[in-house]
């Protein structure tokens, strides 16, 4: 189990998009978050040069910042479930090395799952901290409240579930593309924005995980631990379902 | 060593597989032969734990490929390719290889050397030739010094020379007393390496035996595999190019 550790762990570190993903994620975030922060600073809460109008509490400030890096976490879980498969057909010699399909498949989604939730929970943090230093919010930025970490803790959560589900359904497809195709349109918003006039769209998973770290008061979102309930339900489906295809299915299947 | 019983494989209501047996001995180099598509790669997949059999049994000392620890120390196998991610450097590729079976670090080298990859060990596999990625491949399946060794065409995209660095380095694996199992589509191309033979056409084994017993009353090794194989090949072109003749004069 060790061994297989330690080679997995070799397989993602040595991906060039591994890194690439991960550091955009973060050096791209933070920066933003400044500038963002910053040019509103001076306005009033409900100046209408703002986004939206309507103050955003204090402590849901800077969360908007999520969605950048949330594409580049998705790609990351997408191409490391693809990068088994694809023209190079990696996965042959995964299973001569290790035919015990199983352990595979759960060392691959735990260290997906531990990457991501280390990079969520540092780009994130850093955000917050950034944005309540640069804009008078009211909040000291080194002693961040415990709703603020709790929403912090919420955002984290949802890019390692929304992660771990674009894992199972690049697995179930063995391709990369098709979880891009269908978990892409959901992070930058599609969900949000279909829940705005039908309720439904709430239980989506990546809609029902942003219930994590939004403002409820919108009534766009369910309830946050209902919305954590619904999208780990989602993730734990579709992790089942791949799992299971993963340690059934032949080689060669068509 | 390597032992295949009434192994049969199905896909929906094609039999691929159709009951083959055979063994593959110790110190000696076994040739499976058949034309594309005979059920070659499908036996070897089942033989590997990538396939699961409708029936049958295909072991290797006495047990099942899945059910072997750190199988890379007993089996080492090549089939299509190194199967290696075209981004990863070939010393980045076997380094996980080696680690996932708690094989040192170091037998990366080694094996790098012994398949004449060490200068290309920083290279990154997408820009490797198909000759190099068989290489690769061997190199892989060498890591755990296995007693047994599956290949399946190993000599494909492999030029002249590699080739015939092949058929020695099977020669040499089987002299140290490793069990060889090599496919291959062309008699020719393993008549002088292997010691045993089995012909395989359409999923069912049709001659199986020492070069001398596949021979019989053919000429040659290669003249029994034709005739054996025949009626089975998968595609079959005309004899030669039709010619046109309506009596005329050429103008």
């Amino acid at each position: 189990m060790k061994a297989l550790i330690r080679s997995e762990t070799t397989k993602l570190l040595t991906l060039k998009a591994t890194w690439i993903l991960a550091l955009v994620t973060l050096l791209g975030t933070l920066p933003m978050a400044w500038t963002n922060s910053a040019s509103s600073a001076d306005l009033p809460a409900d100046s209408e040069l703002l986004f939206s109008s309507v103050p955003i509490p204090a402590e849901y400030q800077g969360f908007d910042m999520a969605g950048f890096g949330y594409v580049l976490i998705v790609t990351l879980a997408a191409l490391w479930s693809g990068s088994e498969y694809g023209s190079g057909n990696q996965i042959r010699t995964t299973l001569l090395a290790t035919p015990k399909r199983l352990r595979v498949f759960v060392v691959k989604a735990v260290l997906l799952g531990g990457l991501v939730a280390l990079t969520g929970a540092v780009t994130m943090s850093g955000t917050i901290i950034i944005t309540h230093t640069a804009m008078d919010t009211g909040v000291v930025p080194w002693a961040l409240t415990p709703r603020i970490w709790a929403h912090l803790g919420g955002v984290t959560l949802a890019w390692t579930l929304t992660a771990l589900i674009t894992f199972a359904v690049g697995t179930i497809a063995r391709t990369a593309i098709l979880p891009l195709i269908l978990i892409i349109p959901l992070v930058i918003g599609v969900g949000d924005f279909i829940a705005s006039f039908w309720s439904g769209a709430r239980f989506l998973p990546v809609t029902a995980g942003a219930a994590m770290y939004n403002d409820p008061s919108s009534g766009t979102f369910l309830d946050p631990s209902t919305g954590a309930l619904v999208q780990s339900g989602w993730a734990i489906a579709l992790l089942v379902a791949a799992g299971i295809t993963f340690t059934r299915r032949d080689l060669q299947a068509r | 060593m390597i032992e295949v019983s009434n192994l049969v494989k199905r896909h929906g209501h094609r039999t691929v597989v159709d009951n083959v047996t055979f063994t593959a001995e110790a110190g000696r180099v076994t040739g499976f032969l058949g034309p594309n598509g005979a059920g070659k790669s499908s036996t070897l997949r089942i033989l590997l734990g990538l396939d699961r059999a409708t029936s049958g049994t295909a072991l290797i000392g006495g047990k099942s490929y899945r059910c072997l620890n750190r199988p890379l120390l007993r089996v080492g196998a090549m089939l299509d390719g190194p199967g290696a991610h075209k981004g990863r450097t070939a010393r980045a590729h076997l380094r996980w290889v080696a680690q996932s079976n708690a094989i040192p670090v170091t037998r990366v080298d080694e094996v790098l050397k012994l398949t004449g990859l060490q200068d290309a060990s920083r290279k990154r596999i997408g820009a490797f030739s198909l000759g190099m990625g068989q290489r690769l491949g061997i190199a892989a399946a060498l890591l755990g010094d296995p007693e047994v060794l599956v290949l399946d065409e190993p000599t494909n995209g492999l030029d002249p020379d590699g080739i015939r660095w092949m058929r020695r380095f099977l020669r040499s694996l089987a002299d140290a007393g490793k069990a060889v199992l090599v496919s291959s589509h062309l008699m020719s191309e393993i008549e002088s390496s292997a010691d045993d033979f089995v012909v395989i056409a359409r999923g069912r084994v049709v001659a199986a035996g020492t070069g001398a017993e596949v021979k019989g009353v053919h000429d040659t090794l290669e003249d029994a595999f034709f005739a054996l194989t025949d009626d089975h090949t998968q595609f079959r072109a005309m004899d030669g190019y039709p010619m046109i003749d309506d009596g005329e004069e050429p103008r």
